[in-house]
């Protein structure tokens, strides 16, 4: 079923059995382990799970962007057809930015807080096209324009200390979709930002991705914010996507019982509530030292304790019309 | 007289904060100031949890720092049980700081990393001249395990406990006076959402076997309306809004309020709201020197083309039993969707 969705002709992304690992004295960290998974042109894919869950390697192992000690060791990601996970350095810095992009959740890390705002944007038009300078700035004009930058002329001579949080992470987004890439991965881009904000950012950028039919995944704790964008979802947990889903299959039913508690943990906005909120207890396992069987049976509601949970890894399982995907042994009497 | 936003008997809360204001001398200014708190005034009772909401920028850490007195006010009276905490000197503030203690938002940054967990515990208890070594010990050993930290591990450093872990070692530091006022300053912002739900329950369970009273500085208003009986929002430096939460969420009468409240995303993508989000443009920017009007005009979708919003700046008035707004045009935006039945 996997391999089918993989062929499909219109995936910008596909990942198979791709796996990190981490080397660290602990022993080696298994970050991603044999992930497999395609996003479709235009289409806007929410990655979600708690700290360590690995949606940030695997994020940083799609764009070849994984330091030592950790290290890509197995698998493959092909971008438009191509594979580019034995691409060198130079070769991936040809495709990063041109056809695949990326917003970071602090933009004054990203940003050259030395250069103005108008030079980093020309700089990243130029390095991927053959733009004389005065038309990439004309073209970063339009950019800032674009992303609501008020007086954007003026302030192309500014430096990044003088925008705010959310002015910043607009122009991360100019610059990220200044060359049209097919694909944008972005880290929390949100996260740090207040709520109106936040709403400022996500307009922006759908209205962005929108326009230019532009795949999106958006790597994100906020179960909110996936709600509100994503067409797709994808729960990681242990290195795993263990469940993924349109989304609006996965807020209506969790075939997974770690899908649900995530969301069960969240006070809802748009219902008063009082009682305890439903906790996940304990901790996610040590990717250095995964237990047998499931990784969530210690803390899983359904499996905990039960002789299949404890002993035998669950493979994916297909329900519905096959557009959802669960690695759970309860997943078909879930949601049957 | 009490000021707008008070409840009657104020003498009786807790808390009563009177017209506080905080105003910092710009640089280089020729005595220009900014006002971060500008006449904020609210009372909180026994057992209840106040909220304060709004943006990066609106005035709330400050409003927090000089309630507990750890920045002068400029002006103004923070009361705590009849005690004017603005008016003591230092040694009368140091006694009355056995009664209010403060949570920090990120558990990283607020432990000592070379002390221990017992010695983070017992320090309040060592500063304040409280019991021996032996009973400091048990009182420490008490209060981590009412967190749900294990006194067997005593011994250890923050860094070997994971951030929700290192946010209960926070709390038991602060509850270790036995306090009666508690400010929790963002004290999930910095942690995961599975493990936000077992600290926000942990706070709830410990209100209600130690009859704490809480002030609750908050930007995520999912949570500020799970977990506050009354709220304040502020913007600029000043109160526009303030109720119980219930009425605050049910029928805000702010055009701030309700834009706010529509700007959070809701987990479930069948939620009609999306459809009907008011994204407010413009940011908050503070405004040095003096200024007319209402503070909320430039983003305001009701008021920015009107006249007297750009003259009068709007009292807060008692719309409401309980409710108090300042808006020329209260309740003239309405949120977007009548919202839901009480979930069962």
């Amino acid at each position: 079923m996997e391999a089918a969705a993989a062929l499909a002709p219109d995936n910008v992304l596909e990942v198979e059995d791709l796996e990190t690992n981490y080397y660290t004295n602990e022993g080696i960290v298994r970050a991603v382990r044999k992930v497999s998974l395609a996003i479709e042109r235009g289409h806007r894919v929410g990655v979600v799970g708690e700290s360590g869950s690995g949606k940030s390697a695997l994020a940083l192992s799609i764009l070849g962007l994984i330091e030592p000690p950790g290290r890509v060791a197995g698998g493959s990601v092909r971008l438009n057809g191509r594979e580019i996970s034995r691409f060198s350095d130079r070769q991936m810095q040809q495709v990063r930015g041109k056809e695949v992009s990326l917003v970071f959740q602090d933009p004054m890390t990203a940003l050259d807080p030395v250069k103005t705002i108008g030079d980093q944007i020309v700089e990243s038009i130029r390095r991927h096209t053959s733009l004389r300078r005065d038309a990439a700035r004309r073209l970063a004009v339009d950019l800032l324009r674009d992303v609501e930058i008020p007086h954007a002329e003026r302030r192309l001579g500014d430096y990044p200390h003088q925008y705010s949080g959310g002015m910043r992470q607009r122009v991360m987004i100019a610059i990220a979709l200044a060359n049209s890439p097919d694909l944008v991965v972005a880290d929390e881009p949100t996260t740090a930002l207040d709520v109106t904000t936040q709403a400022q950012v996500l307009d922006v950028l759908e209205r962005l991705v929108t326009e230019r039919g532009t795949a999106v995944m958006l790597i994100t704790h906020n179960l909110g914010v996936v709600a509100e964008f994503c067409d797709h979802v994808f729960v990681m947990y242990a290195g795993r996507v263990v469940e993924r889903a349109p989304a609006e299959k996965l807020f209506a039913r969790q075939a997974h019982p770690y899908s649900e508690a995530l969301l069960e943990s969240v006070p809802r906005p748009d219902r008063l509530q009082r009682g305890p909120l439903p906790t996940i207890p304990g901790f996610p396992p040590s990717l250095a030292n995964l237990p047998p069987g499931c990784p969530f049976e210690p803390r899983c509601p359904v499996g905990r304790g039960v002789e299949v949970c404890r002993t035998t890894t669950p493979v994916p399982v297909v329900l519905g019309n096959g557009d959802v995907v669960a690695e759970c042994h309860f997943a078909a009497e879930r949601v049957a | 007289m009490t000021a707008a936003g008070v409840r009657p008997d104020a003498e009786e809360a807790l808390l009563w904060v009177d017209q506080m204001e905080k105003t910092f001398s710009l640089r280089g200014s020729h005595g220009e100031v900014i006002r971060a708190v500008d006449g904020v005034s609210f009372d909180v009772r026994r057992g209840e949890t106040f909220g304060l909401v709004g943006e990066s920028g609106c005035g709330k850490s400050t409003l927090a720092r000089c309630i507990l007195r750890l920045i002068k006010p400029s002006g103004g009276r923070a009361i705590v049980d009849g005690i004017d905490l603005v008016a003591l000197s230092p040694a009368e503030l140091r006694q009355m700081r056995r009664r209010m203690q403060i949570v920090f938002q990120d558990p990283y940054a607020s432990l000592d990393p070379r002390m221990t967990v017992r010695g983070i515990v017992e320090e309040p208890l060592v500063i304040h001249g409280i019991g021996d070594r032996a009973e400091r010990t048990e009182r420490a050993a008490d209060m981590l395990r009412l967190v749900g930290i294990p006194p067997e591990q005593m011994r250890r450093k923050p860094h070997e406990f994971s951030g929700g872990q290192r946010q209960r070692i926070g709390v038991a530091r602060a509850l270790v006076l036995h306090p009666e006022l508690v400010v929790l300053d963002e004290p999930i912002s910095a942690l995961d959402v599975s493990i936000q739900a077992q600290v926000l329950n942990l706070l709830r369970d410990l209100q209600q076997r130690l009859n704490l009273t809480y002030l609750f500085i908050i930007h995520d208003l999912s949570v500020a309306e799970y977990f506050c009986d009354r709220l304040a929002v502020l913007y600029l430096g000043t109160v526009v809004e303030l109720g119980d939460r219930e009425s605050l969420f049910r029928r805000p009468l702010h055009p701030y309020t309700v834009s706010l409240l529509s700007a959070v995303p809701i987990p479930d993508p069948a939620s009609e709201r999306r459809r009907t989000r008011i994204v407010l443009r413009g940011e908050v920017t503070p405004i040095a020197g003096e200024r007319q009007g209402c503070r909320f005009k430039p983003r305001c979708p009701v008021g920015r083309d009107r006249e007297i919003c750009g003259r009068e700046e709007p009292p807060l008035v008692e719309h409401a039993p309980g409710q108090w707004a300042a808006c020329h045009f209260p309740g003239e935006l309405a949120p977007a969707q009548p919202a839901e039945a009480p979930a069962a």
